[in-house]
């Protein structure tokens, strides 16, 4: 009942702002809206637990959902003046409302035709929140990112009328494959992981995601790069260990694809990203990698790989929210959008800075930090499952990771300034949620053990 | 929290000066008050260590990440005989960095950056398995990045950032060690005699990645190949942030293969296979570059910087050997050239504050306008050439023993070997210099001397170094006895 009480708040909210048109009242009403939710979706988690473990993780993920994105929103309310026309702000914040809702709905629901519908709604207003910013660019990306999206809605819809026809059920629970035909599962499968690893952008299917990522409000960026593409891995990890079942999925021998790729998707998106001059087109490269991490996990298809996945998508979610978060606010109290202008500015900007500090040790796994504990769970799956080998992939990839992150970190604050940007004697306000990110990132870095312990009990009642 | 929680002591103490230092307002109370507290707290730290370490041994568990991963921190005979040293040798250079950066800009981040290096480096000493000393190694090399470029000239900037790289990459190394160990190992914590868990121990896998571990320890203590930061990042930092580096930070390398060899794989895993050989090849062949390199550089701090490359493979060659005798001089001689090697940077930083002097071709005459400067540095040069009865012949005597009781014979006597023609080379980079700066020469004009020599604040500590580091070598028996009982303890 909880979660029609969340999307109740969310779509009434949200239609809310659209009627009355006002910034003031679309930033509070969002806000406020995000916020219950979360406490709705804390309530639909605690009450999972206590029923039946395995029904947990979606509703873990609507939190993850809520809470960040009610971080993004507290943050967008300060910064968002600058990035978009004052009168697409209402209408923005209500189709954040909904995309939010409909990631929810993916995650939450185990009927695969109701979650295609939230898919593709979800497909629709991700790429409007690139629109939303009037630039040629921005059309550009986001017309990319939405045929892509509509191209892989339509493996996905294959993949799934195959997968009815097997199974004689849209219930993903109720599946029964044991027994029917190995090639045509095989087809359903591989339909809807081409469908997930274009929405979710999995090397080679990523090329939408740095344009769009890079070019749109540093708020969409945020939500699109830490929230969206993991409802859509939630969903498939459901898919796999609920639907399917692991064995099954192991009989298929596509798995190890998973891994090869995602391991290439480390590698390839953080050598990207190094050859970025913009910021955030960095950090989004950034993500390409990162979502290589969290397909590596599911691609060892043991517990431990899948418990580091699921790990990841929250531990990344948060600090790529923080990252885009900062750059959005270096971009709109200063203008600077390269690398190469962000030399000295952690004297204007201590506390943002420091924040982005934060976010890059995290990634590139600094003890203490929320990153490392991720990447010692990628590593203890990796070993437990005799794949040695992509111990050294997970260094280099955090090795190179740490080549574009710490650089501009080291610039910021030790170089001088020699760039003629407009100086700021103040750090803008609202950087409370950002910190609340960054305060996120230490904590769950250090006190992860519950956390790890709750996915694995979930884990463990998938199997 | 469970254990003595008065170990946190030594380590957090450091790092909250450092704080307070860094709000600290320079321009209202002076920077007097800075001084102060960073001379105070070493001194006050070495009295809680000795406090500490008065009581059993004893360990706390901090916190714990997950199921595995805790941060633990414990006291053995290495601990103390570490953050003695480091805290020994931080009293002297900060009293000495008082004179030296009193010219400099941005003296409160460089206090605030050294105090709390000093916290990190403490925590090394303390740590009681491998995370917690990766936590803290990679910590300190954070925090110590911003003493390599305190100058911020172009220069130093790409020397740091290459400390940084060298740094991160033997880091990742480690990593790969840690990782490997805390899945295969019946236990985390440190114990004499390793915890790998006895089914994995005759496989090659295991040795590869000791050979990794103890590389990417490596970066950190100059040893090849990733040795190539060392002569950039000592040079550009200030000297007493070079002797610092050269003097402390090197030797967190070494006390990291340290623990990894002896008391996480343990030293039979190692010994006579393919990787006990490699290691002291390449201990030895950095030993022969490092002085050659040395040689052949005209910067004085360079030169120093290379010779520390060779000097701290000596140590890494006497921990290879894995017997008493090498690894009493592998102990010895990170004492001895923790201590030496800070008096020649700190002897070349005086040069360079005073006199503004870069080269060796340079310095003739020196030892007639800056004598006690110069005394020290020169009794450091013969100390560490290892003429006896100056410390570092023993340490090279008891290194020399352990090579020829090596069961490779072969390749024992060309370690030995190469031992002595370092020390000739040693010899050859030091000799000429301080023959110089006293022997100028014919066309040398005596009567234009103007003094350098520096105030007491750089000539005590230089004297006090001297003069313990010639105490400790005519007077070795305690140090001697103190590492042949951690030698009998893991061997």
């Amino acid at each position: 009942m909880i979660i029609y009480l969340m999307f109740f708040i969310l779509v009434l909210s949200s239609t809310a702002i659209v009627f009355k048109k006002d910034i003031s009242f679309a930033k509070l009403t969002s806000t406020l809206a995000l916020g219950l939710s979360a406490i709705a979706a804390v309530f639909l988690m605690v009450s999972a637990i206590r029923e039946d473990g395995f029904q947990a993780l979606g509703p873990l993920i609507c939190v993850f959902f809520t809470l960040i994105g009610f971080l993004i929103i507290w943050s967008s309310t300060s910064t968002i003046d600058y990035e978009i026309e004052s009168r697409r702000i209402p209408i923005y914040y209500s189709l954040i409302l909904l995309l939010i809702s409909s990631l929810c709905g993916i995650v939450f629901f185990n009927n695969i035709l109701l979650v295609f519908i939230f898919i593709e709604l979800s497909a629709f207003l991700a790429s409007a929140i690139v629109m939303i910013k009037n630039a040629q660019e921005n059309y550009r990306a986001g017309l990319k990112y939405l045929f892509l999206s509509i191209f892989a809605s339509a493996f996905l819809l294959v993949g799934g009328v195959i997968l009815y026809r097997l199974a004689g059920t849209l219930n993903i629970q109720e599946m029964i494959l044991v027994n029917s035909n190995i090639n045509l599962l095989r087809y359903s499968f591989i339909f809807i992981f081409i469908g997930v690893a274009l929405k979710s952008a999995l090397f080679p299917f990523h090329i939408w995601l740095p344009d769009a990522h890079g070019s749109a409000p540093s708020t969409s960026s945020a939500i699109l790069s830490a929230l969206v593409i993991k409802g859509y891995i939630i969903f498939f990890i459901k898919l796999i260990y609920i639907g399917f079942g692991i064995e099954l999925v192991k009989d298929l021998d596509i798995l190890p694809i998973n891994l090869v790729l995602g391991a290439c998707a480390m590698i390839y998106g953080s050598v990207l990203a190094i050859l970025q001059k913009n910021l955030k087109n960095m950090i989004a490269y950034s993500s390409v990698a990162q979502i290589g991490y969290i397909y590596l996990g599911i691609g060892l298809g043991t517990p431990l790989g899948l418990v580091a996945s699921i790990f990841h998508i929250i531990a990344h979610g948060i600090t790529k929210a923080c990252l885009f978060l900062s750059a959005g606010r270096i971009i709109s109290s200063t203008g600077c959008k390269e690398i190469k202008e962000l030399n000295g500015i952690g004297k204007a900007l201590p506390v943002t800075m420091f924040l982005y500090t934060i976010c890059g040790f995290s990634m590139i796994g600094i003890p203490l930090f929320v990153g490392f504990l991720s990447k010692w769970n990628f590593a203890q799956a990796a070993i437990s499952a005799d794949n040695i080998w992509l111990i050294l992939v997970l260094t280099v990839s955090s090795l190179l990771n740490g080549i574009y992150y710490l650089p501009i970190a080291i610039k910021a604050f030790f170089a001088e300034d020699e760039s003629k940007r407009p100086k700021i004697l103040l750090e803008p306000k609202g950087q409370l949620p950002v910190t609340i990110l960054g305060v996120l990132i230490i904590i769950t870095g250090i006190v992860g053990s519950p956390l790890i312990d709750l996915l694995t009990n979930i884990v463990q009642r998938l199997i | 929290m469970k254990g003595n929680i008065l170990l946190l002591v030594p380590i957090i103490f450091p790092i909250i000066i450092g704080l307070v230092i860094k709000e600290h307002d320079i321009r209202k109370y002076g920077i007097r008050k800075i001084h102060r507290l960073t001379a105070s707290m070493p001194i006050i730290n070495m009295f809680i260590l000795i406090g500490l370490f008065m009581m059993e041994n004893h360990s706390l568990g901090v916190i714990g990440l997950n199921n595995i991963l805790s941060i633990r921190l414990y006291t053995d005979e290495i601990t103390k005989f570490f953050t003695i040293l480091t805290t020994f040798i931080w009293i002297l250079v900060t009293f000495y960095s008082f004179e030296y950066m009193s010219d400099e800009k941005n003296v409160k981040s460089f206090y605030m950056f050294l105090s709390i290096s000093y916290g990190l480096v403490l925590g090394l000493g303390f740590a009681g398995n491998m995370f917690t000393y990766y936590l803290f190694y990679e910590f300190m090399t954070l925090f110590t990045f911003p003493l390599v470029i305190h100058s911020k000239t172009k220069d130093s900037m790409k020397a740091g950032i290459k400390y940084l790289a060298y740094s991160f990459s033997g880091a990742a190394l480690v990593l790969i060690g840690i990782i490997f160990t805390y899945y295969h190992g019946v236990d985390t914590e440190f114990r004499s005699g390793g915890i790998l868990n006895p089914d994995i121990i005759n496989n090659n896998i295991t040795l590869i990645i000791y050979l990794l571990t103890f590389i990417g320890f490596g970066s950190k203590a100059g040893m090849y190949p990733l040795h190539a930061w060392l002569p950039n990042a000592h040079p550009v930092a200030p000297a007493p942030a070079s002797g610092i580096l050269s003097g402390i930070i090197t030797k967190a390398g070494v006390l990291g293969i340290i623990r990894f060899t002896f008391y996480v794989y343990g030293a039979n895993t190692i010994r006579g296979s393919w990787v006990q050989t490699t290691i002291l090849i390449l201990s030895i062949f950095t030993i022969f570059m490092g002085s050659m390199l040395a040689f052949r550089t005209k910067e004085l701090k360079k030169r120093l910087a290379f010779s520390s490359v060779s000097q701290v493979s000596y140590i890494l060659f006497g921990i290879a050997l894995l017997s008493r005798e090498g690894f009493i001089g592998a102990l010895s001689h990170m004492t001895f050239h923790a201590i030496l090697k800070n008096i020649l940077f700190l002897g070349a930083g005086a040069i360079i504050y005073k006199a503004d002097k870069y080269y060796t071709h340079e310095l003739k005459g020196i030892g007639k306008q800056m004598p006690i400067t110069m005394w020290t540095f020169t009794i450091a040069s013969l100390a560490l050439i290892g003429i006896p009865p100056l410390s570092g012949f023993i340490s090279k005597w008891y290194l020399g023993l352990g090579g020829l009781g090596f069961t490779n014979y072969t390749l024992g006597v060309v370690g030995v070997v190469t031992l002595i023609v370092s020390a000739l080379l040693t010899g050859g980079y030091l000799i000429p210099i301080f023959v110089d700066a006293f022997f100028p020469g014919q066309d040398y004009n005596y009567n234009i001397r103007i003094s350098y020599e520096p105030t007491k604040f750089m000539t005590i500590p230089l004297i006090i170094l001297t003069v313990v580091v010639v105490l400790l070598g005519i007077f070795p028996n305690f140090l001697i006895v103190l590492f042949n009982n951690i030698a009998l303890s893991i061997l």
